[in-house]
């Protein structure tokens, strides 16, 4: 193949790379000759330099470790709680008539101005920022496996009854898988809430962490200490997304689940209703 | 079955709706917290851990509600945070929806723009608060900056999306009859795009709402963020959760109103889309 | 070769598409020929996959061809415009605008004065039996009250050929008798030269006064048969012998076809 045919078949990640190596490039320029001041702006090799400076002296380990157990644990209790108590309300209608309105309350409420209370009532350490991921992640976890539980295809749950099938079965067998697609957004959603309330409840107060850093080395006027902290949620942010991507593929093979090019951003367009639930047409 | 039919209900219709259980799960809901914080507070527990400190009772929190009110505090903060929310949050729509346009429509700008929309879409933009902060300084305006970068990609993102999937079929149509590129794009392409591109800026509220709140916790003299920060360091939790009761009504009326936007915005739509029983919609990523 | 009277003219038509998985393309037709009279019916039937669709798309414009040539009163067709009208399969109606407005799409983009196209589209909706829904969106109405709408929009820029591709193919049995009849009376009206493809054999004998039957893919034609069934007809005529010997025939062909190209699918699976 000639060299213009290479090009064509991989546009895309060409332009990508390209695009990527121009834009640091760029960065840095403006950094070192148009203001060259890194009170200000620091640019790609600033910030690499404090990066090593931080990974030597042992710091950043410290602040990663801190900000991920907290992520974590509460990310994982908040997906457990939430899909558990989103089944629940999905099976029984009366629970859910009664715990609806707090869901809507608590799903959209900002939920990371309870840090300073969680703050004052936990300490500073892991528990109260735990706390904080959890209440920030277990709403969409929880809204979505209930709204998928009770849209998945009537006609599919009547097929396995037709066959005898026992409302355990059509519970393991049509309305779990049924409702998975619109499990895993909510656990995609989850991970972008619980990464803010980690942070921001670090901002709020703590000793350690990636939101620490970033706070004190801002505020001491280190920019470059701060990026560091900021590119490492990026690479974090990214990485859960395409670790939940990849799960996704996996568990919902089939699943028009449209990535429309954006490497991380996944949207499902609302025209998957449709999918799921017939569209009853009207006639007159 | 005929007899099951005509039997009386033994309690009028509205008692057992939907709604009515909702309010009565609220209402008792509150009810338990107070008596709860009641008996707590007679316990020993209450002194020895200082629970005045981080919990309120509702009856405090009304109280609360009152002397910011009409000391005119409250009133004050809001103005400035929706200043701030205001100010952003429409600079993201008015860059958002054109650039997804254009990366929608131009294949040339999607290939240069798309890997750093990705990274920055999966970014927590709010931790670059402080960052901005030191740059900008105090200010309405830095703050509005916080909110544009947490509002403006999933504005983006969703024109981009809505874009791209306007239905073959009708991109046919058009050409069948012989439309030129921008008859299709302002007579399929934006109508089609326009209920994606205005879920897209429901999304954005909320993520909106919380910028403002961590921008104002570094720079800010005023705003609802400021006001619970200020309060949670005298241990006085009764103007948090005035300050959160307040952002949830904000939240929740900015999300209705944009639902009726689009219901009138696309009335074809609203057949076609589902809707969870109580009225949410699934949010899209 | 052909009498310059003739409506349109197909030449030699070859169209192949580039294979996605392997380097080599694949033959979707070659060498088709044939030439329609003016106010002409003709169906367009052949086994499912033959690339009927991708034919009628071609001779409309929408796609372009590799080899052969189309001339619609003598001019070459190179793109879709306002001389060819197209009724398509679903429902492709723009859910956002009324009946009304969906018909007068065509004119509109045309640049048609706006009140002036919404006098014509009033002849129109009656024609099609649509008066009363002009205020309706598409998604308030039945399906076959939405085919009537795609033809209407079609009829309104006064097409020199009416090209429908399965239009009536997701309506039910009953809605789709009182469709083809209906389609029968308007083209008696308008007196439009038809290109019609269908997968129902019933529906292009009862339409047409020529079934051109197409082969498996590679798709060549492998007969014209000629309908000589006298008009007008009305639904009864799908019950008499001439018309049922015909679907017979008609039939044989197509099922031929078709086992050759299950054979040959059948082979590829294994490989």
């Amino acid at each position: 193949m000639s060299a213009a045919n290479v090009y064509r078949a991989h546009e895309k990640k060409f332009d990508a790379v390209v695009s990527v190596v121009l834009g640091l490039a760029l960065w840095e320029l403006i950094d070192s000759f148009l203001v060259n001041n890194p009170l200000v702006l620091v640019g790609p090799s600033r910030v690499a330099a404090s990066f090593l400076s931080l990974l030597s002296r042992g710091v950043l380990a410290r602040h990663v470790y801190a900000t991920f157990t907290e992520f974590i644990l509460g990310y994982l209790v908040g997906v457990v709680v939430g899909f558990g108590v989103g089944v629940v309300m999905a099976l029984s209608r009366h629970t859910k008539e009664v715990l609806s309105p707090w869901v809507t309350i608590w799903y959209n409420a900002p939920v990371i101005l309870l840090a300073p209370l969680f703050i004052t009532a936990l300490g500073l350490g892991l528990v109260s920022k735990m706390a904080i991921v959890f209440i920030a992640a277990v709403f969409p976890v929880l809204f979505n496996t209930y709204t998928g539980m009770s849209t998945v295809d009537g006609r599919l749950i009547e097929a396995v009854r037709a066959f005898g099938g026992t409302r355990r079965q059509i519970f393991f067998k049509v309305t779990l898988p049924g409702a998975l697609p619109l499990v895993m957004t909510g656990l995609r959603l989850s991970v972008g809430r619980a990464l803010v309330g980690a942070i921001v409840s670090e901002f709020f107060g703590s000793r350690a962490g990636l939101g620490y850093l970033i706070t004190a080395a801002s505020e001491a006027f280190r920019t470059a200490e701060a990026f560091v902290g900021v590119v490492l949620l990026a690479v974090g942010g990214y990485a859960t997304f395409e670790v939940l991507k990849y799960a996704e593929r996996r568990l919902l093979p089939g699943t028009s689940i449209e990535y429309k090019g954006f490497a991380s951003a996944s949207i499902r367009r609302e025209e998957m209703s449709c999918v799921t639930k017939p569209c009853v047409k009207r006639s007159r | 079955m005929k007899a099951a039919a005509e039997r009386e209900p033994r309690f009028p219709a509205w008692l057992g709706s939907p709604r009515m259980i909702a309010a009565c799960s609220v209402v008792v809901g509150i009810g338990l917290w107070q008596l709860g914080y009641e008996a707590l507070a007679r316990t020993r527990y209450f002194k020895a851990y200082a629970i005045h400190h981080f919990l309120s009772s509702p009856l405090q929190v009304v109280q609360a509600f009152g002397e910011l009110y009409r000391s005119g505090e409250l009133l004050r903060h809001s103005y400035f945070s929706f200043l701030e929310f205001a100010y952003g949050f429409l600079l993201a729509i008015a860059v958002g929806i054109p650039v997804g346009l254009l990366m929608a429509t131009v294949k040339k700008i999607n290939y240069y723009l798309d890997p750093w929309v990705s990274c920055l879409y999966a970014t927590p933009l709010v931790a670059l608060a402080p960052v901005i902060i030191v740059w900008f300084g105090l200010g309405i305006l830095p703050n509005s900056l916080v909110v544009f970068l947490g509002a403006v990609f999933p504005i983006l993102l969703n024109t981009y999306t809505g874009i791209k999937s306007v239905k073959q079929n009708l991109i046919e149509v058009v050409r069948a009859f012989g439309g030129s590129r921008l008859q299709l794009f302002f007579k399929v392409m934006i109508p089609d795009a326009t209920p994606a591109i205005i879920t897209g800026i429901r999304l954005a509220v909320g993520r909106a709402v919380i910028s403002v709140v961590v921008a104002e916790l570094f720079g800010a003299e005023a705003g609802l963020g400021f006001m619970v920060y200020f309060y949670s360091q005298r241990f006085l939790p009764g103007p948090v959760f005035v300050g959160i009761v307040v952002l949830v009504v904000f939240g929740i009326v900015s999300f209705l109103a944009l639902e009726k936007v689009q219901g009138w915005l696309s009335p074809w739509y609203a057949h076609q889309l589902r809707r969870a029983a109580h009225g949410m919609e699934v949010e899209q990523p | 070769m052909e009498t310059p009277a003739s409506k349109l003219v197909v030449q030699n038509l070859r169209k192949s598409f580039r294979s996605q998985r392997s380097e080599g393309s694949m033959q979707v037709f070659e060498g088709v020929s044939f030439s329609v009279q003016p106010s002409e019916f003709i169906s367009l039937v052949g086994p499912s996959g033959c690339g009927k669709t991708t034919f009628l798309r071609i001779l409309d414009g929408l796609i372009p061809h590799d080899d052969g040539e189309i001339l619609l009163d003598g001019k070459t067709v190179i793109q879709p415009g306002p001389d060819k009208g197209f009724v398509f399969q679903d429902s492709s109606l723009l859910p956002w605008r009324t009946v009304m407005d969906n018909i007068i799409l065509g004119l509109e983009l045309q640049g048609v004065d706006k009140r002036e196209s919404k006098k014509k589209a009033e002849r129109y909706i009656a024609l099609v039996g649509l008066a009363g829904f002009e205020q309706h969106y598409p998604h308030e109405l039945s399906g076959g009250m939405q085919q009537r709408v795609n033809l209407a929009r079609a009829l309104i820029v006064d097409p020199q050929v009416l090209l429908m591709d399965e239009p009536f193919a997701s309506l039910d049995a009953q809605t789709r008798e009182i469709m083809q009849a209906e389609l029968l009376k308007m083209w008696n009206q308008t007196k439009k030269t038809v290109i019609f493809v269908t997968h129902q054999i019933d529906e292009a004998i009862f339409l047409s006064d020529r079934v051109v039957v197409f082969s498996a893919r590679p798709a060549k034609i492998r007969e014209i048969v000629k309908v000589g069934i006298p008009r007008p007809r009305s639904l009864t005529v799908k019950r008499s012998k001439e018309f049922l010997d015909l679907a017979d025939h008609v039939w044989s062909i197509i099922q031929d076809e078709v086992l050759k190209s299950m054979g040959r699918e059948r082979e590829e699976g294994v490989r």
